[in-house]
């Protein structure tokens, strides 16, 4: 009787298991080209919106790609009648209906509809269909696009709209962030940088979206952030360029070049008030702890880094961290010419101690440090001086002892 | 022995329509597809029969050999053979790019034996979720599938009633103000399905489409208008093994609108091809197969062979044991 049980109980789940899966695939129950055949002709005798609206949810609920001419279809009439729509039920309801042909189309990746959906975009201001037309665009590769929506965002980015417009200008800047990320074009990547950058609200997630785009379109973007870096004035954007610059998968070469312009910029310039010297020391200090961190050292950097030893022997310019941060970087740069310009400074040190001067022991240790860090034997001179100084301090001299044991003999 | 064999193929044409019914329609697709069920039977077939001389329960166990509607036919004092059966389901469906990067995905979620399906979840690339279907299953013969949108908030829903063989014989779909918006009713004879009728809002008829077999083969569809006049009709051709190779859509004149082809190696589905009504292709669809059958990777293509979308699902397997004479 058990085994009879059991079998009367298998046979039942059988038969369950095969409803299940006739449950779970209810929407293909038949093969899809009569369904998408009797779908698009139902479609075409619909008369209301409602009549079109019920039969589009059965049309896109198949996600079959049978459907996109259908679909496509459906999109070109709503073309149309965009502009006949006054009353606000009407309208919703026609937004609505749009839009689920429109993100249908985006689902389905279904290309040849770039040119009906790129109409939506262009002339629809409603922001929710807008931005639904935008990110259909991006999920289709409709790359041919890419400059009108380069466009879009970067008027977005000024945000010259009326300030009522804001979260309606938000809605559509989303969308293009994502778009423009799916799309991968070099060239977007100037307006997802401003977006990364610009005045739209932390809630609305646009700038951290921006910047995450902005690693996804493009692995070196050294050429984008260089023109960004020198063309534009504002020391926030040339920093902010820098930064995208060092969290980009560029070469540690071009990431180098990126930190000696940005450094050369961060000297050149005047700050005009305490916010501009603020950014103006975190533009140089990014600069060289890049510098410090990258495996490429070029030489170019060495003048920029020397003028800041020299700028601050005569005018006291940098602070005692970024000093700091310009030995850390100096002690990477090996070359002969990096290290006559260390012994030159740290000679000057010994010169003022000498003659009675305080020095600030961490700059005096930092010196010492970056000299035996380079391991080149041209520091020996200078080192020694400090070791039999009379004047330093023992823990300066024992520095020197250990940056002596670095050089290379 | 010979009548053991008998059972035991049947049995197992049977689960493999459970194999394959996770991805197709089960009957149709079944007769479409019958030599790889005839090849996947055999396999199965090998390997239980060695399962069967090897797992045999105690003679002592009383058997009972039940035809397909679960009645008893015959008792025999035979030793029960034990079937061990896998059956695959698909638990991931993930889209990517053509170039390669991931688009949405969708997670399928069963009861914990892996028997029932409960939900759909679709989630885009930032695993945000875009869409639920949540299933309720009522008894064997009714359901409810409900569809929500990114917000949680019910979009539509459809009720479904099946008949004792798990065939939909009706579904109706309703908005979320519980207006009725469509009903789709079908009708079987001998286990196939002979007719697929959709009505409208008021209950009026919009569509009739008419299924027709040469054999147990799906060879012809007529759609035909409410007043019944031909609209449009679909001829399907098979191979030799009576595998589906073309599927062709004609208009109420016989004029050719587009077609589909179909290739198999190995008893698999490896290539469709869809046709315009000049014959170029407009587009193409390429599957890679596991060792089971099982789709493991789609390829949607255009007619230049530029991919469009790539669709990888995983499966899950769970083992369905029985017992036959």
């Amino acid at each position: 009787m058990k085994a009879e049980k059991r079998l009367v109980m298998k046979n039942k789940s059988l038969k369950l298991i095969l409803i299940i899966t006739v449950l779970f695939m209810v929407a293909s129950v038949v093969s899809a080209n009569e369904v998408s055949a009797v779908w698009t002709r139902l479609f075409r005798r619909a008369v209301s919106l409602t009549q079109k609206s019920n039969i589009m949810t059965n049309i896109v609920e198949q996600h079959n790609r049978d459907m996109i001419p259908v679909l496509m279809e459906a999109l070109d009439e709503q073309l149309g009648n965009l502009e006949t729509t006054g009353d606000v039920t009407v309208r919703l309801q026609t937004s609505e209906y749009t839009k689920m042909i429109v993100k249908e189309l985006g689902r389905l990746k279904a290309n040849e509809a770039a040119p009906l959906i790129i109409q939506i975009v262009e002339n629809v201001d409603e922001p929710f269909l807008k931005g639904e037309g935008i990110i259909a665009l991006g999920k289709i590769g409709a790359r041919q696009y890419t400059n009108k929506l380069n466009l879009l965002l970067r008027n977005l980015n000024f945000n010259l709209g009326d300030i009522q417009d804001q979260r309606k200008n938000e809605i559509v800047a989303y969308s293009l962030v994502l778009a423009l990320e799916r799309l991968k074009q070099p060239e977007s990547y100037s307006p997802l940088f401003f977006a990364s950058t610009g005045w739209y609200s932390s809630g609305s997630g646009i700038r951290a979206k921006a910047g995450e785009a902005m690693l996804n379109i493009i692995d070196d973007p050294t050429e984008q952030l260089m023109n960004i870096l020198l063309e534009n004035k504002a020391y926030d954007i040339k920093l902010a360029a820098l930064s995208a610059g060092s969290k980009s998968r560029a070469s540690d070469e071009n990431k180098s070049a990126l930190a000696v312009s940005a450094l050369k910029e961060g000297l050149l310039a005047s700050p005009k008030n305490p916010t501009e010297k603020i950014q103006l020391k975190s533009l140089r200090v990014l600069a060289l702890n890049i510098l410090e961190s990258s495996s490429s050292k070029p030489e170019e950097a060495i003048p920029y880094m020397s003028k800041m030893l020299e700028q601050y022997r005569t005018e006291r310019l940098y602070d005692i961290d970024e000093m700091v941060d310009l030995f850390e970087a100096f002690g990477t740069f090996p070359s002969d010419e990096s290290v006559k310009a260390q012994t030159e400074f740290l000679a000057y040190l010994t010169d003022r101690k000498e003659s009675g001067r305080v020095i600030d022991l961490r700059i005096s240790k930092s010196s010492i440090i970056a000299i035996g860090n380079t391991a080149n034997p041209l520091g020996f001179e200078q080192l020694t001086n400090v070791e039999y100084s009379d004047s330093w301090e023992n823990s300066v001299k024992r520095e020197a002892r250990n940056a002596l044991g670095k050089l290379n003999k | 022995m010979m009548l053991c064999i008998i059972i035991e193929s049947y049995r197992l044409k049977l689960v493999v329509r459970e194999l394959t019914a996770c991805l197709w329609p089960p009957k149709e697709i079944y007769m479409k597809f019958k030599s790889v069920l005839k090849i996947l039977t055999s396999i199965f077939f090998i390997s239980v029969f060695f399962t069967a001389c090897a797992t045999a329960p105690k003679a002592s166990e009383p058997a009972v050999v039940k035809d397909t509607s679960g009645a008893v036919v015959e008792a025999v004092k035979k030793e029960p053979v034990k079937i061990v059966t896998t059956v695959y389901y698909p638990v991931k469906e993930e889209s990517y790019f053509g170039d390669g990067a991931k688009d949405e995905y969708r997670v399928f979620t069963y009861n914990d034996d892996g028997t029932l399906l409960l939900k759909e979840d679709l989630y885009g690339s930032d695993d945000k979720l875009q869409e639920s279907i949540v299933s309720n299953y009522f008894s064997p013969e009714s359901g409810i599938k409900k569809f929500y949108g990114s917000d949680g908030n019910l979009k539509t829903y459809e009720k479904i009633i099946l008949d004792s063989d798990g065939n939909i014989l009706k579904n109706e779909k309703y908005d979320n103000k519980d207006n009725l918006q469509s009903i789709s009713t079908y009708e079987y004879a001998n286990g196939l399905k002979t007719n697929w009728k959709v009505y409208g809002s008021s209950n009026n008829l919009l569509s009739t489409t008419d299924y027709k077999y040469t054999g147990k083969l799906l060879t012809r569809i007529e759609s035909l208008s409410p007043g019944g006049e031909m609209e449009e009709y679909f001829v399907l051709k098979y191979n030799s093994n009576g595998l589906l190779v073309e599927n062709t859509h004609f208009n109420s004149v016989g004029d050719v609108e587009d077609s589909k082809t179909f290739e198999y190696k190995g008893g698999f589905l490896i290539m469709e091809q869809q046709h315009r009504k000049n014959g170029s292709v407009s587009r193409k669809i390429m599957y890679r197969n596991d060792k089971n059958g099982n789709h493991v990777e789609i390829v949607y293509m255009d007619a230049g062979d530029n991919v469009q979308e790539r669709l990888v699902r995983t499966y899950e397997s769970r083992e369905e044991i029985s017992y036959e004479k």
